[in-house]
C-alpha cells in the first residue's frame, strides 16, 4: 500500500532524522516567516470620488492659469523708448514745426563746395591711414624675416601669441585734460533704469 | 607668396654657404610711447564742416520742449505788458522759473567750472623731459647713448644675451634705462621695426663682429616716469617731427616705418 501512494508515505529515513531538520533555534517544525512581523494592513480610506476629481479640476486649473500668464508675457515685447513716439508728441507736431527756411543761391553753393572739401579731406586721411598701414606692416614683416634668419627659436618666439593682450582696455584722448586732485561734488546716486519682469 | 618664400631659403642658402662667417650684434631697442591724452584741435575743414552739419541738423529738427517752454513765456510777458486779465493759472506759472531763467542758471554754472588748460606748464617752459607736455601728440622716448667714440640720440637699446627672447631683452633695457618705478605695456612679442648698422672697420677687425642688428619693440607708458640712470646721458620725450631733428637720417627713416601717427606734412 505505500508503495502506492509513495508521495503520502514518511520516508524512514526521515523520521529518524527528524529531530535534526530544524530550520531555526526555536521549536522543532515551527517556521517564523517574515509575514508574522508584518503589522495588519490599515484599512484603506475611501475618498468620495466627486471630491477627487474637483482636486484634480482644481489642480489642472492652476496650471493652465499660469501658462496662460507665462504666453502672455511672451508676447509684450519690452517697449524701445528710442524707437516709440510719445502720443502727446505725435499731437503737437505741427506746433513744433519750424518756419522753413529758405537759403540764397550763394549759402546754397557755399554748402556744397563745403562737402565736396570734405569728402576730399576724408579721401586724403584715408589714403594716408592706408600708407601708415602699410608701413607698419611692411617694417613688421621685415623685421619678423630678418630675425628668422638670425635664429628660428627668437621667431618663434616673437610670432608667439600674447594672451596678456587679450584683456587690454584703451581710453582714448579727450577733450580737456584731467584737473589734478579734483575732488568731484557729492551727490545722490539715483538708479532711473526700469526693471522688467 | 611662393615667390617671397623661395627668396627667403635662397638667401639663406646664400648666408650658410658663404665663404667668410660674418657675425652680428644682435640687439633690441625700445620704442616708448606716451599716448596723446586730449584730442587734436580740429581743422579749419573739420571747424567747416562741422557747423555747415549742425545747421543743416537743426533746420531739419523740430522744437524742442524747452523751446515751447520759452515761447510760452515770451508770450506770457507781452500779455503782462498789455495789462491783459490773467487768469490765476497762469498767474502761478509766472511764480515758476522762466526757461530764460533756466539757460542762465545752466550758463552761470559752466562759467564757474574752471576746465583744465590744454597747454601746459611743461609747454610753455618746453620741458622736454616733462610727460606733460605735447597733451595732444605722440612722444616717444629718446636717450643720449655713447656708441663707439660719439653721442647720438637713439631709442634705448641693449645687446641680447642668450638664453632670452628679445621681447625680455627689451623688458630689460626698460628696467635698466628707465628703472623700477615706470608701468608699461609691450604690444605683442613680435619686433615692430628693424635697423641694421656697421661698426667702423677698426672695431670691425678687432672684435670680428660685422656690426648690430637692432629690433624694436613697441610699448604704451601706463604710469610712472624715467628714473636718473647710468646707461645714458640725456633722454628727452619728443614728438615725432623733434625726432627728424634729433635722429640721423638712416635710422630715422627705419624708425618713422612703425610710427604710426605722424602728420600727413611731416
Amino acid at each position: 500500500m505505500f508503495k502506492l501512494f509513495s508521495s503520502v508515505t514518511m520516508q524512514p529515513s526521515v523520521l529518524v532524522a527528524s529531530r535534526s531538520i530544524s530550520t531555526c533555534g526555536g521549536p522543532l517544525f515551527f517556521r517564523s516567516s517574515v509575514p508574522m512581523f508584518a503589522e495588519p494592513l490599515k484599512k484603506k480610506k475611501r475618498l468620495d470620488p466627486q471630491i477627487l476629481k474637483a482636486r484634480e479640476d482644481r489642480k489642472r486649473k492652476k496650471i493652465e492659469k499660469s501658462i496662460r500668464k507665462l504666453e502672455k508675457v511672451s508676447k509684450t515685447l519690452k517697449p524701445i523708448d528710442e524707437v516709440q513716439l510719445m502720443a502727446s508728441l505725435s499731437n503737437e507736431l505741427d506746433s513744433r514745426q519750424r518756419p522753413i527756411v529758405v537759403h540764397s543761391n550763394d549759402k546754397l553753393e557755399e554748402r556744397i563746395v563745403a562737402a565736396k572739401a570734405w569728402s576730399m579731406y576724408k579721401h586724403d586721411e584715408h589714403f594716408f591711414n592706408l600708407q601708415v598701414i602699410n608701413d607698419l606692416e611692411y617694417s613688421q614683416q621685415r623685421a619678423l624675416n630678418e630675425l628668422r634668419e638670425v635664429s628660428e627659436d627668437l621667431y618663434q618666439a616673437a610670432v608667439d601669441i600674447d594672451e596678456s593682450l587679450l584683456t587690454c582696455q584703451l581710453t582714448g584722448p579727450v577733450e580737456t585734460p584731467p584737473i589734478e586732485n579734483y575732488q568731484s561734488p557729492d551727490g545722490e546716486y539715483i538708479d532711473i533704469s526700469k526693471k522688467w519682469d | 607668396m611662393k615667390t617671397i618664400h623661395h627668396m627667403i631659403k635662397l638667401k639663406n642658402f646664400y648666408r650658410m654657404h658663404s665663404t667668410t662667417q660674418v657675425k652680428w650684434d644682435i640687439m633690441a631697442g625700445l620704442c616708448l610711447q606716451r599716448k596723446p591724452i586730449i584730442t587734436k584741435p580740429l581743422t579749419d575743414t573739420e571747424v567747416n564742416f562741422q557747423n555747415i552739419l549742425q545747421e543743416i541738423e537743426f533746420e531739419k529738427s523740430l522744437k524742442s520742449d524747452h523751446e515751447l517752454r520759452h515761447e510760452k513765456d515770451v508770450k506770457r510777458m507781452e500779455k503782462l505788458k498789455n495789462g491783459k486779465v490773467i487768469d490765476f493759472d497762469d498767474m502761478d506759472q509766472a511764480s515758476n522759473q522762466s526757461a530764460q531763467d533756466y539757460v542762465d542758471k545752466n550758463k552761470e554754472e559752466l562759467l564757474n567750472f574752471k576746465f583744465a588748460s590744454r597747454l601746459t606748464e611743461a609747454d610753455t617752459i618746453n620741458d622736454t623731459k616733462s610727460l606733460k607736455r605735447k597733451l595732444d601728440d605722440n612722444l616717444v622716448l629718446i636717450v643720449k647713448q655713447k656708441l663707439g667714440h660719439e653721442d647720438y640720440w637713439v631709442l634705448p637699446q641693449g645687446l641680447w644675451k642668450d638664453g632670452e627672447t628679445l621681447r625680455e631683452t627689451s623688458e630689460r633695457i626698460l628696467k635698466e634705462s628707465c628703472g623700477n618705478n615706470i608701468n608699461v605695456r609691450f604690444y605683442g612679442n613680435a619686433p615692430c621695426g628693424f635697423y641694421k648698422y656697421k661698426y667702423p672697420k677698426q672695431k670691425r677687425e678687432q672684435f670680428n663682429v660685422e656690426g648690430a642688428k637692432i629690433f624694436f619693440f613697441k610699448a604704451k607708458l601706463l604710469d610712472g616716469n624715467v628714473e636718473e640712470k647710468g646707461t645714458w646721458t640725456d633722454y628727452e620725450w619728443s614728438t615725432v617731427q623733434e625726432l627728424n631733428k634729433r635722429l640721423i637720417q638712416p635710422y630715422m627713416k627705419n624708425v618713422k616705418l612703425f610710427l604710426s601717427n605722424y602728420n600727413v606734412n611731416t
